[in-house]
């Protein structure tokens, strides 16, 4: 069978017979802590001692977040993302499939920007912001405007993240080339082991900037700057363009002096710490007297495709260190070992992720912060809906990083 | 499905009231053109955005939604929560450039086999004077 060779020749990249077994993977996994039926080691040994087929058919092979958590630590370094992706593809091609979350809305937009149609995604762009149709800087929304219709049952709207977006870069004097012909980046077919439809929109979209003439593609989502900047080069060669992600924008704006802040506005008060078990942090609690006002408290989610894929942990806290009045109070599981929000690539959204979102959630309020900053505009989504479900309290406000800043600069 | 003059429109019709008004237009005689393609829900409440998406994926051109009128409806809510899913689509749709004149949503009773030929007819129609949806080629 051609998709058994094909299936030895990924366990030989991924260096998945150097296994030995340890355990790490598994004991790592954000996802086995809630699901005992998922394991990467199992999956390994599986593959390795079991008939090829046998993982293909395992409906556990759509539960992996490819956040990876598990590559990162494996002393062997297997890399089991690329090694869960490939199983995937040959899955996708043996007629085996996940359950797609939101009754598989996304995948089907997905799949229409694949075949060619022509979207046309910026009725969010308003008079007040400064966009042009060619030029050196582009900027790419992703699937922002979608979200808006999508998570209207969890009243959350993405596209505000846009705007402040185009906003801050007016403000530094970028007047970035905003298409409505930009289609989806791929991340999510990529990961879900649909490969031709992401090869199609790669090409469209690498066409779709060069045409633009632009020469950097500026991103407000981690994973569309993860996929263009690590992805594409693979299947395109030779980009054309310089990928950056905005707060790098910003933060070197910030430096040269072109972005000066001030104290944020209308957030809301800090919160004395919650104590809830052993897993409080260390003595947070303070009792302001002083005559300045208290330092509202905030915690960062690190996304997964900047963190530990990317190895980007450090510029979006350098960035929030710069608005007065915020106190960035990290959580204990942080950076390289910071929890993915739960759910990856529209695909299997079930009761154990949601348990780990609000795991992260609980994580964020033992900070005693009263806000928790995101940089990935999915992060804000997954952790918003599980928060959206009211019987559990978990009071947290969730803000995006670009419009804390928007909120924080002159 | 390249014919250019073919109007290729799905309709989708809730087992119930709308599919009784099809079967009545039958009974009774009515012409409606022969392109437009009936695929019959449980209920139109079971009506999702990605069905009426992966319609237009598969080449149809327009989409027609039958639903039971909101008062008759078999499952209590299942007419609105089928309005609020052709709403939402209809967002969609127009962000993926399509349009929202390829959507509609229209309700029945049992009795408007006449009716529901002359809806088919009509959005058919329109949907003719639209033509094909714009696609672009994979670049090389």
């Amino acid at each position: 069978m051609a998709s058994e060779i094909d299936l030895e020749k990924k366990i030989e990249e991924t260096r998945a017979y150097n296994c030995i077994e340890c355990g790490i993977c598994t004991g790592s996994c954000p996802v086995s802590r809630v699901n005992p039926d998922f394991s990467p080691r199992l999956f390994v040994e599986k593959l390795l001692l079991g008939p090829k087929d046998e993982i293909l058919l395992d409906k556990e092979l759509w539960s992996c977040l490819t956040c990876k958590t598990c590559s990162v630590r494996c002393p062997a370094t297997v890399d089991y993302n690329e090694f869960m992706r490939a199983a995937r593809v040959l899955a996708r091609e043996a007629g085996y499939e996940g359950v797609d979350s939101h009754a598989g809305v996304l995948r089907s937009i997905m799949e229409l920007h694949a075949k060619g149609f022509k979207p046309k995604g910026t009725s969010w762009v308003d008079e007040s912001l400064k966009t042009r149709k060619t030029g050196e800087d582009f900027y790419f929304v992703g699937c922002l405007p979608y979200f808006d219709v999508i998570f209207r049952n969890i009243e959350l709207t993405s596209t505000p993240i846009a705007n402040a977006a185009v906003k801050l870069m007016n403000k530094v004097g970028i007047t970035p080339v905003v298409s409505e012909n930009e289609r989806c980046c791929g991340h999510d077919f990529f990961w879900s082991g649909h490969n031709d439809e992401f090869e199609k929109l790669a090409k469209y979209n690498q066409k779709l900037i060069l045409d633009a003439g632009a020469k950097r593609v500026i991103f407000t989502c981690p994973e569309g700057y993860h996929t263009f900047t690590k992805v594409y080069p693979t299947v395109l060669g030779k980009l054309g363009f310089e990928v950056v992600h905005i707060t790098d924008v910003l933060l070197e704006k910030a430096k040269k002096g072109e972005l000066k802040f001030r104290p944020a506005a209308g957030l809301p008060p800090a919160t004395a710490p919650l104590r809830e078990g052993k897993g409080a942090g260390p003595g947070e609690s303070q009792t302001d007297s002083g005559s300045a006002p208290a330092p509202i408290k905030v915690t960062f989610q690190d996304p997964c495709r900047m963190g530990r894929m990317m190895g980007h942990t450090e510029g979006m806290r350098e960035l929030l260190g710069l608005i007065p009045g915020v106190e960035l109070i990290e959580m204990p599981r942080n950076r390289q070992d910071a929890v993915c929000c739960g759910s990856v690539e529209w695909v299997s959204c079930v009761q154990c992720d949601k348990e780990i979102q609000l795991g992260r959630l609980a994580e964020a309020k033992r900070t005693g912060a009263s806000i928790l900053v995101t940089a990935c505009p999915k992060c804000r989504i997954h952790l918003t809906c599980a928060k959206y479900d009211k019987d559990r309290d978990v009071d947290i406000e969730i803000r995006d990083i670009v419009s804390l800043v928007l909120d924080s600069v002159e | 499905m390249a014919d250019k003059r073919r109007s290729n429109v799905v309709i989708f019709t809730c087992s119930w009231y709308p599919a009784i008004a099809a079967d009545n237009a039958g009974v009774t005689n009515q012409q409606y053109p022969s392109d437009a393609r009936i695929i019959t829900l449980a209920c139109a409440g079971r009506l999702t955005p990605a069905l009426i998406l992966d319609a237009f994926g598969a080449g149809a051109r327009g989409v027609l939604v039958a639903a039971c009128k909101t008062e008759l409806c078999h499952y209590v809510n299942g007419s609105l929560t089928c309005k609020e899913i052709v709403e939402e689509t209809k967002d969609l749709v127009e962000l993926l450039g399509i349009g929202a004149k390829r959507l509609h949503l229209e309700t029945f009773d049992s009795e408007d086999g006449q009716r529901f030929a002359e809806v088919v007819s009509e959005f058919c129609g329109k949907i003719e004077k639209l033509g094909m949806v714009d696609v672009d080629a994979v670049p090389k």
